[in-house]
């Protein structure tokens, strides 16, 4: 189990095909092979949150998934959400909060957020709180983060109606 | 991939004397920031650069008799095997005969990045 694995995947909505080896994790992957860093690696044991990625839809911690498992996967990260646009909204709600510092942390926030969004139209406080329980911020702290998910849902609740 | 933000010859507002005062002042590198586009020191890759993987004591306390790297140094890609004491100096711990506490570095290997 030491030789190079080849596998094909979606990432951003582009193809991929890599060789990698069996022991590489997703965000190593994504950070040294494709070279894309905003998916952040902070405690690589699935706890800060800093590594989430959307794998099929699905939120996930890519520090804990193997880059072999996303065979076949369509795998979306921060720089695929930017660039499409889906949360720019987020994002301007962020920059207007300032609801960062140094921002490590934010590209994880920002697809916990979205994927909270997403499910529900508009969550209360104590349920952004819950969904973004994963992620850790260690220096601005949560307020502002909360305070950002909140306006943007309702504003996205408001162009709705 | 870094977003260059608006012409910065071009004065605002906040560019005139105590402007600051009383204002929300926008941070110019928010954009890049949120967009995973930051450069922190774990994206930089510089030529040459090499990984490094620390070798920490797995007793609390002990004496260390030695370190056997044969089989280390014999790994393909493995650049430096740093095991005796004041070899490194920026570490304490490499050049202590005995450990107090679990955990502190012993040794340190580099290894090429592939």
């Amino acid at each position: 189990m030491t030789a190079p694995v080849p596998i094909s995947l979606e990432v951003n909505g582009e193809r991929v095909d890599a060789h990698v080896l069996p022991r590489l994790n997703l965000a190593d992957f994504l950070r040294e092979h494709l070279e894309l860093t905003g998916t952040h690696v902070g405690c690589e044991h699935g706890v800060c949150g800093a590594c989430t990625v959307r794998v099929n839809g699905d939120i996930i911690r890519s520090c804990l998934m193997l880059a072999v498992q996303a065979h076949g996967a369509s795998v979306q990260t921060i720089e695929g959400l930017s660039d499409s646009g889906e949360v720019a909204d987020l994002q301007a709600a962020f920059r207007d909060r300032n609801a960062l510092q140094c921002g490590y942390c934010t590209p994880g926030m920002l697809m916990a957020a979205q994927d909270l969004l997403m499910q529900q139209a508009e969550p209360g406080r104590e349920q952004i709180r819950e969904h973004l329980s994963g992620n850790y911020c260690r220096c601005t702290g949560y307020q502002a983060v909360v305070d950002a998910v909140e306006t943007t849902a309702r504003r996205r609740a408001g162009r709705q109606t | 991939m870094t977003v260059t933000s608006a012409n910065p010859e071009i004065l605002s507002e906040l560019d005139r004397p105590n402007s600051y005062i009383g204002k929300v002042v926008p941070r110019p590198n928010l954009e890049r920031l949120m967009q995973g586009r930051g450069l922190y020191v774990s994206d930089m890759e510089l030529p040459r650069m090499a990984h490094v993987v620390f070798l920490r004591s797995p007793h609390a306390h002990a004496k260390i008799v030695g370190i056997d790297a044969t089989e280390a140094r014999r790994l393909p890609g493995v650049i430096a095997v740093v095991d005796r004491p004041g070899a490194c100096s920026g570490y304490y711990a490499l050049g202590r005969r005995t450990l107090a506490f679990e955990g502190p570095q012993i040794g340190a290997a580099a290894r090429d990045c592939d």
